[in-house]
C-alpha cells in the first residue's frame, strides 16, 4: 500500500513536471534531439504477459511513441507468427526447436527476459506448515502410485506434521501450455519412471486425475478439493492464496521454498546463447528453486527490413527492460534476472544489426 | 367460388401478377443460390478437414478410432476416450432435457396457466440468451462443487448400490465429471428444444382435442391420444436439434467433463470431449509431427457423428410418420431435424 502511494506521487509529480515543460514554450533541453520511438506489434507467451504489460506501459514514459501491442497467444503461436513475420518480434516460454530454429529464414537471438516457477499447489486443511517433497515423491503422486496424504513416502518428510489419511486427488492443466512442459520436464529429470511411462510436453497423458483449464481452472479444481494437488505458477499461486509445497530437486542439497530470490538464484548458471535444450531446472546454486523456467524474446538477428526507428525502438525497448525494467518484475511476483545473465544478455543485445552495423542505445533508455 | 369470379380476379389484378411473376423467378434463383453457397460451405470445410486431416488418418488407420491412448509426447492418437464422452455426455443431456422440455411445453399449451405463461415462455427462452462460457463458470463453482459434495455421494450411496444400474454411479465423486457435464449441457439444450416442442404441440389441430374430450377422454388421455402422436415427429426433430448443440457445445463442457480420458461404466470419472480436446490443445499444437492433423481428423469425426444421427432421426421420423399413416397424422409436424453442431 504505502509503496502504491509512493509511485502514485512519483507519477504524479512525473505528470505535473511535464505538464510545466509543455507549458513553457521554449522546448525542454531534449525533445527535438531524442527519440521518441514507434508503435511495434509482439504476440507470443502468456505466461510473461503482464509484466510484458507493465513494461510496456513503463516504457511509454521512455520513449512517448513507443505503443507495443501484444497480443498474449500462447508460444505455439508466437513462434508460428515470429516466422512467418506478421509481428515485430515473438515471445515464448520454451527456446526453439531445432526444427522451428532451421525453418526461420535469417537468424534469430532469444532474450531471456524474467524468471517463473512452477509450484505444487495442495488443499490440506489442518495443515498449515509448508509440506516438503523430494522429486521423485511429486512424481509418484502424479503418476497415481501415491494415493493417500499419510502415504510414509510424504509422512517420512514431513516429521512432526499430522497428515490426514485422505485420498490425494491430482489436478493437472487440460490445455496445452509451458507450465505443464516445465513441470512435466523436471520430473522427467526426476524420476525415469515417469520419463519412461509419461516423459515432457506441453501437453502429455496424464495417467490420473481431472484437468483443469489454464492457471486458474486449476487453483480452483485444487480450493474445491480436499486432498487436491496440482502445479500452478508460482505468481499465480502467491496472488490466489495457495498453499505450496517446499521441493528438493536432485541437485538441491535441502528443501527449498519457492520464492522471488529462490527463483532468481535458479538462473545463476544460465549460458547464452541459448540453444533448444536450454532450461534452468535443477539448478546446482546455494537456495535455488528446482522448477523454475525463463521465457524468452525472438528478435531477429538483422533488423533492416523493420526499418530503422522500428529497429531502434525494440533496442532501446530490450535494453531499458534488461536493466531499468528489472526493478518492476518482483512487483508482480517474477523473478528478475540474476546480473550475470542481464550482463549476457545486454552482451548479445549489441550483436543485433541494422544495415550491417551495430545499434546504439538512446540517451533516455541508459 | 366460381370460375368466373376466379377469372375477374385474375384479370383485374393482372399487371400485379406479371410483375410477380419476375419476383417469384428473382426468388427461385437467389432462394437456389443460397442453397448452393451452403452446400458448397458445407462441402469446403469437409474438404478442408480432410485435407489437413487426412495425414493422421492414414498414418493410424482404423487405429486412430479404436485407440484409447491420446499422447502428444510420444505422438499416439486415438479417438475413442473423446468419442465415448462425447456420445454419453450428449446422451445424460437428452436424456434429461427432453422429458422436462416436453413436459414444459405442454405445461405452457394445454394447461391453464393465466398470467403465469408468458413470464415462463420468456424465462425459457432467456436460459438460452446466456453465453456458454457463463453456463461453464457456473457449473465450475458452484454445481460442480455442489455435486461432488453432496449429490454424487448420495447418488453412490443410492443408486449406486443397485445391480447394473449401479455401476453408473459408482467411483470418486471429486472433480468435474461426466455426470456434471451431462447436467450442463441438459441446461444448454432445454431452451431450444422447449421452444420447438411448444411451437409444435401449438399447431396440433383443436379438432384432435375437442374429438378426444367428446369421446370422453381426461386432460391427460386427450394429451396422450391426440396432442403427443400428433406431434412425435416434431419432438423427434426438437430433440435432434439439441442434441447437435449437446454434440458441438464446446467451452462449458472442457471447464466441468474433468478432462480426463476415462472409459469405462462409471458417470462419476473424469470424461473427455471431441470439442473440448480441441479446444484445450489446438492453440499450442505444433504443425510439425501429427497433432494439429489429429486435431483436425477429430472435428471431421464430429462432424461424421453428427451426420449419423442426422440421418437416424430421419429414417425415425419417416417410421413415425408411416406407423401413424392413415389417420393423417405426424406428416405435419416433422420439419426439423438436422442436427447443426453448434459452439
Amino acid at each position: 500500500m504505502k509503496r502504491s502511494i509512493f509511485s502514485g506521487a512519483l507519477a504524479l509529480s512525473v505528470m505535473l513536471l511535464a505538464a510545466g515543460c509543455s507549458s513553457n514554450s521554449s522546448p525542454s533541453n531534449s525533445t527535438n534531439s531524442s527519440f521518441k520511438g514507434t508503435a511495434m506489434t509482439g504476440a507470443g507467451a502468456t505466461f510473461p504477459a503482464p509484466v510484458y504489460t507493465q513494461w510496456f506501459k513503463s516504457f511509454l514514459s521512455v520513449e512517448s511513441g513507443a505503443k507495443i501491442n501484444y497480443q498474449a497467444i500462447g508460444s505455439g503461436g508466437g513462434i508460428q507468427q515470429f516466422t512467418s513475420k506478421t509481428v515485430d518480434f515473438g515471445a515464448s516460454d520454451a527456446p526453439l526447436k531445432d526444427a522451428e530454429a532451421a525453418s526461420l529464414s535469417r537468424p534469430a537471438f532469444m532474450f531471456p527476459t524474467v524468471l517463473g516457477g512452477d509450484v505444487v499447489a495442495y488443499n490440506l486443511p489442518g495443515v498449515t506448515a509448508h509440506l516438503k517433497l523430494d522429486g521423485p515423491t511429486v512424481a509418484n503422486i502424479f503418476l497415481g502410485k501415491i494415493t493417500k496424504w499419510n502415504d510414509p513416502a510424504i509422512t517420512s518428510q514431513n516429521p512432526g506434521v499430522s497428515l490426514p489419511a485422505t485420498a490425494i486427488q491430482v489436478v493437472h492443466r487440460a490445455d496445452e501450455s509451458g507450465t505443464t512442459f516445465v513441470f512435466t520436464s523436471w520430473l522427467s529429470q526426476e524420476s525415469s519412471d515417469w520419463m519412461s511411462k509419461v516423459g515432457a510436453g506441453k501437453g502429455v497423458q496424464w495417467p490420473v486425475g481431472t484437468g483443469g483449464n489454464g492457471n486458474s481452472g486449476v487453483a480452483a479444481g485444487i480450493k474445491q478439493t480436499q486432498g487436491a494437488v496440482g502445479y500452478v505458477e508460482y505468481q499465480y499461486a502467491v496472488s490466489s492464496g495457495l498453499g505450496f509445497a517446499d521441493i528438493k530437486g536432485k541437485s538441491s542439497s535441502d528443501y527449498v521454498s519457492p520464492s522471488v530470490d529462490s527463483i532468481s538464484k535458479a538462473a545463476g548458471s544460465l549460458q547464452l546463447p541459448i540453444t533448444s535444450s536450454t532450461n534452468i531446472l535443477d539448478s546446482t546454486a546455494a537456495g535455488a528453486y528446482p522448477i523454475a523456467s525463463t521465457t524468452y524474446l525472438l528478435i531477429y538477428k538483422d533488423l533492416t527490413p523493420l526499418g530503422k526507428d522500428k529497429a531502434q525502438t525494440i533496442y532501446d525497448f530490450v535494453y531499458w527492460a534488461l536493466t531499468k525494467g528489472q526493478q518492476e518484475v518482483s512487483g508482480l511476483n517474477y523473478a528478475p534476472l540474476p546480473s550475470t545473465v542481464a550482463q549476457q544478455d545486454l552482451q548479445q543485445l549489441t550483436q543485433l544489426t541494422y544495415n550491417g552495423q551495430g545499434i546504439q542505445p538512446s540517451p533516455s533508455v541508459k | 367460388m366460381s370460375q368466373t369470379v376466379l377469372d375477374d380476379i385474375s384479370r383485374s389484378r393482372a399487371p400485379v401478377r406479371k410483375r410477380s411473376r419476375f419476383g417469384d423467378v428473382l426468388f427461385r434463383r437467389s432462394s437456389l443460390g443460397v442453397a448452393a453457397g451452403l452446400i458448397a460451405l458445407l462441402g469446403l470445410m469437409v474438404w478442408v478437414l480432410a485435407q489437413n486431416g487426412d495425414h493422421v488418418l492414414a498414418h493410424f488407420g482404423i487405429h486412430f478410432f479404436t485407440g484409447r491412448s491420446w499422447n502428444p509426447v510420444t505422438e499416439t492418437y486415438g479417438a475413442l476416450p473423446f468419442i465415448f464422452g462425447t456420445l454419453v455426455t450428449s446422451a445424460i443431456a437428452i436424456v434429461l432435457a427432453v422429458p422436462v422440455s416436453v413436459a414444459l411445453a405442454l405445461l405452457i399449451n394445454e394447461v391453464r396457466l393465466g398470467w403465469l405463461r408468458n413470464p415462463l415462455t420468456v424465462l425459457v427462452d432467456l436460459l438460452a440468451a446466456i453465453p456458454s462460457v457463463v453456463y461453464g463458470l457456473w457449473g465450475l463453482f458452484i454445481m460442480v462443487p455442489w455435486f461432488d459434495h453432496t449429490v454424487e455421494p448420495f447418488l453412490a450411496e443410492t443408486v449406486g448400490r443397485i445391480p447394473l444400474l449401479g455401476a453408473l454411479f459408482r467411483g470418486n465423486p471429486n472433480g468435474g465429471d461426466l455426470l456434471s457435464a451431462g447436467v450442463i449441457l441438459a441446461v444448454m439444450i432445454l431452451p431450444i428444444v422447449t421452444a420447438i416442442t411448444r411451437e409444435i404441440i401449438a399447431i396440433v389441430p383443436n379438432e384432435l382435442r375437442e374429438a378426444a374430450l367428446a369421446l370422453g377422454a381426461t386432460r391427460y388421455e386427450m394429451i396422450r391420444m391426440s396432442v403427443l402422436p400428433y406431434a412425435r415427429g416434431g419432438i423427434v426433430g426438437a430433440t435432434m436439434l439439441g442434441l447437435g448443440r449437446a454434440l458441438g457445445e464446446t467451452i462449458a463442457v472442457a471447464m466441468v467433463v474433468g478432462n480426463g480420458l476415462g472409459l469405462g461404466a462409471s458417470l462419476l470419472r473424469p470424461g473427455y470431449t471431441i470439442p473440448a480436446v480441441i479446444a484445450n490443445e489446438f492453440r499450442e499444437a505444433s504443425s510439425i509431427g501429427f497433432h494439429r492433423s489429429a486435431l483436425l481428423a477429430l472435428a471431421l469425426t464430429l462432424m461424421a457423428i453428427a451426420l449419423v444421427l442426422a440421418a437416424m432421426s430421419r429414417l425415425l421420423v419417416g417410421r413415425t410418420a408411416k406407423l401413424l399413416a392413415g389417420g393423417g397424422t405426424a406428416e405435419g409436424a416433422a420439419a426439423p431435424s438436422a442436427p447443426a453442431v453448434s459452439g
